[in-house]
């Protein structure tokens, strides 16, 4: 069952746009939205969430249109940006007093104890919170409703390693249970290798690719040789290529290289910088 | 709606309390200097300011973004703009009645009768100046808004004062003052169209932005 569906999404933003982008997440899975700053992954979290009014396309989220059941459909989704988004004179508490008369399924106990948890003070202002403070609190105030579907958009980006590491704990703890499901854009792929069970790559506004995170890995090999050797392999395996320290590195496509060219695994990033690179 | 004007209560707070003193404070030095009027103003205007301190809090933290991801329609977030700011304006006028009254006591600055049309004037002056602001600031933000806001209040100022200077030359007859007494309660009411065509104003602004 796919939780959200995005159906050739079109949208000018200035003289950026998004163009016939198209993807599924389905329910219990965690896809990570890949690509550049500036590629477009925050604009098509902006038009899911009808921030953003789109030109064309369809999106259901939960097999609803994102416009018609908008108010329904919020109810189970927990977005966090890559601020907080909140007044600054507001605490804890005084969030608390509010999302309860916000959310139908707000739930205190739950709240504190994760503020607990965390170490996020309830009776300090949000303007004396550190990034990592706020970062911490902005998904604690997505999750404190129990939602089905967390939107995220760059979450992580500026936080140190270790809040990271808390968030991304506190991820795979909300996708223990099979009916939950993340959309998570990112330009930090190595939180999204640690989590993400499908990777969607933009790319100037278009969707490179879709594909599950174990496959994109097995399917293509990073090879690394002389410049005279790089000539052996066949052009149409060529995803990407740089020049390194011994000549040249390639991202291929491992099915159209002989067994006996030695590949090593690429990581998501290395995936992303030789796709944008180009052959 | 109730969680939204919260938010803002909690949001403007902090800025209240401060401005209660300093309220307390003008009020002193206007009764000692016989300017009870302008007392009377400030109590009702310091009510109808802290809406606009309310959009630029949103503004600074880039709230309507993460607002609008809650389940709360886009009309009810204009709807709790709108219920603050009469809830300001005729809580700041209500609120601090007895304290100018008691004030009064001791200072005699103006009778009671005067006191009750100046705050209907002045509440309906604070609701219009709400009416004309807040579709401004939500089309242009407070930070433009604000230049333009001067522009929409300076005019008619101007002219009324104008007008005031000279009534004579222009020969122009005042009503009598039952009739002025009564337009003066008045007053608040009449402006309850311009706060309701500026709510439906606002709504389609806020309908067609994005975040």
């Amino acid at each position: 069952m796919n939780v959200l569906e995005v159906k050739n999404l079109s949208k000018k933003i200035g003289k950026f746009e998004l163009q016939n982008i198209s993807f599924e997440l389905q329910q219990g899975t965690v896809m990570g939205l890949i690509g550049q700053n500036g590629a477009g992954k925050s604009s098509i979290i902006r038009c899911i969430l009808n921030l953003l009014k789109k030109t064309s396309g369809e999106i259901t989220i939960f097999s609803k249109d994102h416009v018609q059941f908008e108010t329904e459909i919020r109810e189970d989704l927990g977005i966090v940006f890559d601020e907080l988004h909140i007044p600054e004179q507001l605490t804890a508490i005084d969030l608390d007093g509010i999302y309860k008369r916000v959310y139908g399924r707000w739930d205190s106990e739950f709240f504190f104890s994760q503020l607990e948890r965390f170490d996020v003070p309830k009776y300090d202002k949000v303007k004396t919170m550190s990034r990592g403070m706020k970062m911490k609190l902005a998904i604690l105030l997505a999750l404190s409703h129990h939602p089905k579907l967390l939107l995220l958009d760059e979450p992580t980006s500026g936080l140190d390693p270790v809040v990271r590491d808390e968030m991304l704990d506190v991820l795979l703890h909300f996708m223990e249970d099979e009916t939950h499901s993340i959309l998570f854009s990112s330009h930090i792929t190595n939180d999204l290798e640690k989590i993400a069970d499908t990777i969607t790559f933009i790319h100037k506004g278009e969707v490179l690719f879709t594909e599950t995170k174990d496959s994109l890995l097995y399917d293509y090999g990073l090879w690394k040789g002389s410049n005279e050797q790089a000539t052996e392999i066949p052009t149409h395996a060529i995803v990407g290529k740089r020049p390194s320290a011994f000549g040249t590195e390639l991202l291929v496509k491992r099915e159209y290289v002989s067994p006996a060219f030695s590949l090593e695994k690429p990581t998501i990033e290395e995936i992303m910088v030789f796709h944008v690179k180009g052959g | 709606m109730t969680a939204l004007i919260m938010k803002d209560l909690y949001a403007i707070k902090g800025q209240m309390k401060s401005a209660i003193y300093l309220l307390l404070f003008f009020m002193v030095l206007a009764f000692f200097f016989d300017m009870g009027p302008i007392v009377v103003m400030f109590a009702v205007l310091f009510g109808s300011l802290q809406v606009m301190t309310s959009f630029a809090f949103d503004e600074m933290s880039k709230w309507d973004k993460y607002g609008l991801t809650l389940p709360v329609s886009r009309r009810k977030i204009i709807a709790s703009k709108y219920v603050l700011s009469l809830l300001l304006t005729i809580g700041s006028a209500v609120s601090l009645t007895p304290i100018i009254l008691l004030f009064n006591l001791f200072f005699r600055s103006f009778s009671t009768d005067e006191l009750f049309s100046m705050l209907c004037v002045i509440s309906a002056a604070a609701l219009l100046m709400l009416s004309v602001s807040i579709p401004i600031f939500l089309k242009f933000g407070t930070q433009k808004g604000r230049f333009f806001l001067f522009a929409v209040i300076f005019i008619p100022v101007f002219f009324t004062s104008f007008i005031s200077e000279n009534v004579a030359r222009f020969s122009i007859s005042l009503p009598s003052v039952q009739t002025l007494k009564l337009l003066a309660y008045g007053a608040p009411f009449f402006m309850l169209l311009p706060l309701m065509l500026s709510y439906l104003l606002s709504i389609k602004i806020y309908a067609n932005k994005e975040f």
